[in-house]
């Protein structure tokens, strides 16, 4: 993830010319429902791939007038394209199809209503932790660059960087929620609901999956920090006699944190994906909880809905990461003028 | 060249012994005494350090250690083979679209964007429930799903490396050296096989590392949502069935856990060995 | 009353992976209120190293003797904390690169107010018209807009002016300016060069100007110092130099410098050879190796800083015009 994330940094720096800011908006958005649309046709392709017909898996036990209504009302009577399309116009319509049960069928919205606010506040509380940590660790270990404590933390954060979530999340639920339970094991409750126990449910899957994130935020940070500390406006910012964690915060860490801000932003689509495990785990109903649950279920169109909502998010955050650098850095919107 | 070993840093060290050690035991898993790993024993949830189960025993009386070794193997086979097939695909491609430009790479460029914007986990989720999928409902035997979890696994390493061969060639096959080789009247073949691999594999085996990383995790997190390997046979299998139980003999859960972890670390502390060379290398040039 | 600034015996080395490199050597020098020094020398002789040793602006690795007295207390055994207070207010520098050496994500008003708020404890809006009186002193033309813009928007010679804005904004006693008008048009260094002289007659402050070019201190200053690889070799007050020049090394530097009435197309005469190699000790002159008037002595001993009386003292041999 991190590999395609850099590839993605470096494509869009090359794509930065002489042009407008509308034609760059609607450039971008061409981009997003260009691959997002083909991404789906391939996952239509796919569907129509399968071996036995989608519409009587979907609902085991169905009764023919059934497996013939459902076929009609997604489009899978038609061809790949034309189901496809089908499919794709209505969500732009705004209806994300079915979920097809033998009892009858339950929309997708429903679903989405539920999954994409809980994902959504738990890929930002994960954010919020991560950046929290990393950039004081990230700053006081440039500033300590090859000392001891420097050395010891690198080494720290490479093994925790490492260490998949799913290991931290097992570990952490055995130590917080079995042998002192202190936190609730597994369940969630909307803040609406309750919100200490909001907060209590959100502990341990956000930690589990902020540690990884802290350790690789870290290490980009203190990378681009030691990099600025060369800077001779540090060095004048220093000459003012103004303490050295003046020096860090006010000087030093906006000029050096363009990378990290871009990969927080990358990260915002990929997290939505690689919460799926956590989410199982600690039965969290967000997106990954439910792409989870229509696969094993094998409900198609609903996936197909969840993965074109995934893969939007990713690209979307991937297209619009370099206006975060240009919000961060003046120096860009020279570049561009 | 032993003596050379002993000089590298310590994490080098470690990273080595404890691949070799996994490798070992792919490798001879049918050679090691022991209870084989899938045979019950009387021996209920035993904890680690008993007599004849040295990492204890499951609820259900399958021996820890005889699992994790043979967890080894299918962790081993899956990784190697997926990394190296799909690792080989996906430079290729890379390489021939750099090097030839046109058409081809527009759109071998707009496929592998488009594959890297599903994440990972994602992707190889919905290729494996379409490949795996039989007609009448009933789940896939063991054997398919270990055939049908390789070949998404390749598809999901093709573009990861892919990209970075396609841009690793970009910038090389601008150098000088190479342009001139071509107005020599080089064939292409012949430039990319003597110019363009020696020089792009470094940076290809840097990522290859961190992809064994990837499909493992991947391995591991397919099983806990119950469409990976079934019944004990990877290390991710062992433990979707042991966190049911992680109160009671958490063993069952920490010893996969753990080598799961140890193995990662250990091919993304090569990963980051090899680029850290690799810069370094870049920088005397 | 004792001098603004004495430097005794300071030496400065760095630890590097090829050994020690001796950047300065046993350098002493005392300074006045209001009054101006050059140190000249070209690039590696250890101008800048000299100018950063004395403010305690130097990296980890470096390694610093002597001792360096400012206003009368020795400041040597200062801790980081201590030098970091005399920072601003008690000595000030102003940077080569007015291109690198501001903060490009920050805005200026940012940047000039810093030091009034933090340093000086005045509230945000004395410190907004301080430092728009304090650009209007540097002749920047609608301070007001200034103090909204980014670095970039800015040509060269503006952001010198305010980094020199930003350096005289607490009133210190001791201005450092390493090459504050190298990386300028030729045009505008003349404007800031007096701009600086200007503003340490009114502030009475003490300067160092650093810099490659004598032309640039010969105005300027009233003392100069010409520094090679690490040593001061000549010490004069500046009149006194230019009329009675006794380093071969030095006359070398005036001859390096373009003149307008030199006709076009002749070749400006350059110093052949280089810097010899600061990690090591060699015997003898460090310019033997360059100088048109070497002999046998001075690639065997090295000359010591001899007083020629008028308070003018030469590393050399053979001076010339002979010894006084």
């Amino acid at each position: 993830m991190g590999a395609a994330s850099f590839v993605v940094v470096m494509c869009l720096r090359t794509h930065r010319g002489h042009m407008d800011t509308l034609r760059i908006i609607v450039q971008r958005l061409v981009t997003i429902f260009v691959v997002v649309g083909v991404a789906t046709f391939f996952l239509a392709c796919l569907i129509r791939l399968l071996p036995g017909d989608p519409a009587s898996i979907m609902v085991s036990n169905a009764l023919p007038d059934q497996v013939l209504n459902i076929r009609r009302i997604s489009g899978l009577d038609k061809n790949v394209f034309g189901y496809w399309w089908q499919w794709f116009s209505n969500m732009m319509t705004g209806d994300f199809g079915y979920y097809y049960q033998a009892a009858g069928n339950n929309p997708v919205s429903d679903v989405l209503k539920r999954s994409i606010p809980t994902s959504i506040l738990m890929v930002v509380y994960v954010q919020i932790v991560a950046l929290l940590v990393s950039v004081p660790l990230g700053l006081v270990s440039a500033y300590k660059e090859g000392t001891r404590f420097d050395r010891i933390l690198q080494s720290i954060l490479f093994v925790l960087s490492s260490i998949p979530s799913f290991a931290l999340a097992l570990v952490f639920s055995l130590f917080f929620a079995l042998r002192w339970p202190i936190l609730p094991p597994l369940g969630y409750a909307t803040p609406g609901e309750n919100i200490v126990l909001h907060f209590k449910y959100m502990v341990l899957p956000v930690a589990s999956l902020a540690v990884g994130i802290i350790a690789s935020y870290t290490r980009l940070l203190r990378a681009d920090v030691i990099a600025t500390l060369k800077e001779d406006y540090v060095m004048m910012a220093m000459s003012k006699g103004i303490s050295n964690s003046r020096v860090l915060w006010k000087h030093v860490l906006r000029p050096s944190s363009t990378t990290l801000l871009t990969s927080a932003a990358l990260n915002m689509g990929s997290l939505i994906g690689g919460t799926i495990v956590i989410e199982t785990l600690f039965q969290i109903p967000g997106l990954g909880y439910e792409i989870a649950f229509a696969i094993v279920t094998r409900q198609v169109i609903a996936l197909q809905t969840l993965i074109a909502i995934v893969a939007f998010a990713y690209v979307f955050f991937n297209s619009t990461v370099d206006i975060v650098a240009n919000i961060i850095d003046p120096r860009t919107r020279e570049r561009r003028a | 060249m032993l003596n050379r070993f002993w000089k590298k840093p310590l994490g080098f060290k470690l990273s080595t012994v404890w691949i070799i050690f996994i490798l070992f035991l792919a490798i001879f898993r049918d050679l090691l005494p022991g209870p084989a790993w899938d045979e019950s024993t009387e021996a209920l949830g035993v904890s680690p350090g008993s007599p004849g189960h040295f990492f204890g025993t499951t609820q259900d009386g399958f021996d820890v250690l005889a699992g994790i070794i043979n967890g080894a193997r299918l962790s081993v086979l899956v990784a190697v083979t997926s990394v190296l097939i799909g690792g080989g695909i996906g430079t290729f491609i890379g390489i021939t679209a750099a090097y030839f430009k046109g058409k081809y790479d527009k759109v071998v460029n707009v496929v592998f964007n488009m594959m890297l914007s599903i994440p990972n986990l994602v992707l190889s989720l919905a290729l494996i429930s379409v490949l795996a999928a039989t007609k009448d409902g009933i789940p896939a035997s063991d054997s398919r799903k270990v055939f049908v979890m390789i070949i998404s696994l390749i598809i999901v390493i093709i573009p990861i490396l892919g990209r970075i061969a396609r841009s690793a060639t970009l910038q090389w096959s601008t150098r000088e050296f190479i342009i001139a080789s071509k107005s020599m009247g080089t064939k292409d073949m012949t430039i990319i096989k003597k110019h363009i691999v020696p020089n792009v594999a470094p940076a290809i085996l840097a990522i290859g590392f961190f992809a064994i990383g990837v499909v493992i995790i991947v391995e591991g997190s397919l099983s806990i949502l119950g469409i990976g390997i079934a019944g004990g046979a990877s290390w991710g299998s062992m433990l979707a069935i042991g966190r049911s139980y992680l109160e009671f003999s958490p063993w069952e859960t920490y010893f996969p856990v753990a080598c799961i972890a140890f193995t990662v670390l250990s091919t993304n502390y090569f990963g980051d060995y090899v680029r850290a060379n690799l810069d370094k290398r870049e920088s005397k040039i | 009353m004792s001098p603004v600034l004495k430097l005794t015996d300071l030496s400065v080395s760095f630890n590097t992976p090829r050994g020690m490199l001796k950047a300065v050597r046993s350098v002493t020098i005392e300074l006045n209120a209001g009054e101006s020094l050059g140190v000249v020398g070209e690039s590696g002789s250890g101008k800048t190293v000299l100018s950063r040793a004395t403010m305690g602006l130097l990296p980890r690795t470096a390694v610093r003797t002597g001792t360096v007295e400012y206003l009368g207390t020795d400041i040597s055994n200062y801790s980081a904390k201590e030098v970091r207070d005399l920072w601003g207010t008690g000595m000030a520098m102003i940077f080569q690169d007015p291109m690198t050496a501001l903060n490009p994500v920050r805005r200026i008003g940012d940047q000039l107010t810093e030091s009034l708020v933090v340093r000086l404890g005045m509230d945000k809006k004395a410190a907004q018209e301080k430092a728009i009186a304090l650009l209007k002193r540097v002749r920047i033309p609608d301070p007001d807009a200034m103090m909204r813009k980014f670095p970039y928007q800015l040509s060269g010679g503006m952001r010198q002016r305010i980094m020199i804005a930003i350096a005289v904004s607490c009133n210190p006693e001791m201005l450092f300016a390493d090459e504050p008008t190298t990386a300028l048009d030729v045009t505008v260094q003349a404007q800031v060069l007096e701009l600086l002289s200007e503003l340490r007659k009114e502030f009475n402050m003490a300067m160092i100007l650093v810099t490659h070019d004598l032309g640039v201190v010969a105005g300027h200053t009233d003392k100069i110092a010409v520094m090679y690889a690490g040593d001061v070799v000549e010490y004069a007050p500046t009149r006194q130099l230019f009329s009675n020049m006794k380093m071969p090394y030095t006359e070398a530097l005036l001859k390096s410098i373009p003149r307008l009435e030199t006709p076009t197309g002749t070749r400006l005469p350059v110093i052949e050879g280089r810097l010899p190699d600061p990690t090591k000790d060699e015997p003898g002159c460090p310019f033997a190796n360059r100088c048109p008037y070497v002999t046998d002595k001075c690639r065997a001993e090295k000359p010591p800083l001899t007083d020629g009386g008028n308070n003018h003292f030469y590393r050399c041999w053979y001076p010339i015009g002979g010894a006084q």
